[in-house]
């Protein structure tokens, strides 16, 4: 499972980051609506 | 829901000229990764990350292919088999491989495999940053395998039956990685 490329040196508060494993626990489930 | 993820990470940066994604682990981590699984019903279990060379440390261009170019194309040859070798593991131990962007697998898999922790099994573990990011690497269940390690292959004195990859043509094998994360369920 590819899902997004981080680079903290480039990320903003680590947005990307939270945004990866967000999108991680989407795909084994998890429900945000 | 019985489904498990081992969160393997691969801190490797070496492809790409701008440097910085071998933190996309570190940094996934730290944005809760485990917790989220753990709270979409799913069994979290960090195996730390795969040992890498510093790139500062290795010559970019030595093993050259014998067309085209590449930059550190032995390193990253290395490290694809081992994140492969890895996933295998994983996958053979019932268990969804997740790996982030700097990815591979180990020695004996399902004994390394087995050294991780189930994050909600660790004591005192609670879903909240401080109590639970101090513990995510406890000695001796972090990192399950060692640079540099002898392939399966090696270890069983068979040749690997793995196809070499073709990299005549140009592209930057570490862009397939990016930071990206998988894993492994079953």
């Amino acid at each position: 499972m590819d899902v997004v490329e981080v680079n903290p040196i480039l990320d903003e508060a680590n947005e990307t980051a939270t945004l990866a494993a967000e999108l991680t626990a989407s795909t084994f489930g998890k429900r945000i609506l | 829901m019985g489904r498990t993820v081992r969160i393997i990470g691969a801190p490797m940066d070496y492809g790409a000229n701008r440097r910085g994604v071998d933190m996309g682990p570190s940094a996934i981590r730290y944005a809760d990764l485990a917790e989220g699984l753990e709270r979409a019903g799913v069994e979290a279990i960090d195996d730390g990350d795969i040992s890498m060379p510093r790139a500062e440390e290795r010559d970019p261009d030595a093993g050259q292919p014998t067309r085209g170019n590449a930059k550190f194309l032995r390193e990253i040859e290395d490290v694809c088999s081992r994140v492969g070798d890895r996933v295998a593991a994983t996958l053979a131990d019932g268990a969804f491989p997740s790996f982030w962007v700097a990815t591979t697998r180990s020695r004996s898999g399902r004994s390394t495999a087995r050294r991780g922790i189930p994050i909600s099994a660790r004591s005192g573990s609670t879903p909240t940053r401080t109590s639970i990011r101090p513990k995510r690497h406890p000695a001796g269940t972090s990192t399950g395998c060692h640079w540099p390690l002898p392939s399966a292959a090696a270890r069983s004195g068979k040749p690997s039956g793995r196809p070499r990859p073709d990299f005549g043509s140009r592209r930057s094998p570490t862009s397939a990685f990016g930071a990206s994360m998988s894993a492994s369920v079953n």
